[in-house]
């Protein structure tokens, strides 16, 4: 008897069991569905097993799922990466074209030094980038290097030229010194002793030159002072389509104010 | 820094005809086409912007500038064409 009524009491107790048992099931059901969906999704989670009222308490929160986390944490992470090695060939590429523009500058390599110099000031990479474009025609440290180069190659009349430019742009004494120089390598005494009592009776430290930095950064390769397109500039140019040779050029108006007045180009003549 | 000369051009049989004068006086040029030589110029009221077309009209050739300089000319067109 007793055990018959321990009988039913158990079968009761277990159908009883077996029947919310299945509600666990179709909880896993419900989860494998749609394991990992991106949407956020709306998860069932009993907090125990029965209620006070025998039900299944239905607790309901929205989360993201791990997998969208994970993707998330991949994506930004990608990002970075894609945008970190762009960054490092781009400081890169600078480098390598301010290298070449200054290997150019040195023709045949005969100022080293200069390019030392010049890769030496030129550590960050967008300070790269601004060398690596072309300098305004009123940079007068440019036509000073210049000057410096063809001293090196032993072409005294033309540093002569670009020291004399250089001065006429900034009468600074670094620059005058130059003129100097190159004055006595031309073998012209009379006027290297010239810049030289004008350079000793100047009073000190008028006109002293900016930094190389200040002039790259506010004038020689400023975007102001250079143009975004390489020449030719305001020229019709005929192409022959076969050979690709330039057959004619010709200029379309007249020069600027500004151009015809520079320093740089007096005694050339602009209009064709 | 160069002229801001903005040029428009038509090239016809022989000629190359070209206008010119955003830093100069506006005129229309004819050049040769083979050389570039200028052959000819013509004064225009404003300088040529945009484009140029040529068209025959009763036995007479003409053509078409269209121009444009601030507000004189905001946006013109000039026709030219050989005196009868």
């Amino acid at each position: 008897m007793v055990c018959a009524l321990f009988a039913t009491a158990r079968c009761a107790f277990f159908s009883h069991g077996i029947r919310k048992a299945s509600s666990p099931t179709r909880r896993f059901k419900a989860r494998r569905r749609a394991p990992f969906s991106r949407v956020i999704r709306e998860r069932t989670k009993p907090c125990r097993p029965f209620s006070t009222s025998g039900e299944w308490v239905r607790r309901t929160r929205t989360s993201t799922s791990a997998r969208t986390r994970l993707s998330r944490f991949c994506a930004i992470s990608a990002a970075c990466g894609v945008w970190w090695r762009g960054f490092v060939w781009y400081r890169g590429q600078s480098e390598t074209r301010s290298t070449i523009s200054s290997r150019d500058a040195d023709t045949a390599g005969s100022a080293s030094s200069m390019r030392a110099g010049f890769l030496r000031r030129a550590r960050t990479s967008a300070f790269c980038r601004e060398l690596s474009r072309h300098p305004a025609l009123d940079f007068p440290l440019g036509h000073y290097w210049l000057g410096n180069t063809y001293e090196q190659l032993g072409r005294y009349d033309d540093a002569v030229g670009a020291h004399q430019i250089a001065v006429a742009i900034f009468r600074g004494s670094e620059i005058m010194k130059g003129l100097g120089r190159a004055y006595a390598l031309a073998g012209k005494e009379h006027e290297a002793r010239q810049v030289l009592d004008e350079l000793v009776q100047r009073p000190a430290g008028t006109q002293s030159l900016p930094s190389t930095r200040h002039w790259v950064r506010r004038r020689a390769y400023s975007r102001a002072s250079r143009k975004r397109t390489r020449p030719p500039y305001s020229k019709i140019t005929a192409i022959d389509m076969n050979t690709g040779e330039r057959v004619f050029e010709i200029p379309v108006g007249e020069a600027s104010d500004q151009l015809n007045q520079h320093p740089a180009l007096q005694g050339s003549t602009c209009r064709a | 820094m160069s002229g801001r000369g903005r040029a428009v051009m038509m090239a016809t049989g022989s000629l190359l005809l070209a206008t010119e004068g955003a830093t100069g006086p506006a005129v229309l040029n004819a050049h040769d086409k083979r050389t570039g030589e200028e052959l000819g110029s013509v004064e225009l009221p404003a300088p040529g912007m945009y484009g140029m077309m040529t068209y025959m009209h009763e036995g007479r050739q003409y053509i078409v500038v269209q121009i444009a300089w601030g507000g004189q000319f905001p946006g013109s067109l000039a026709a030219l064409a050989l005196p009868e």
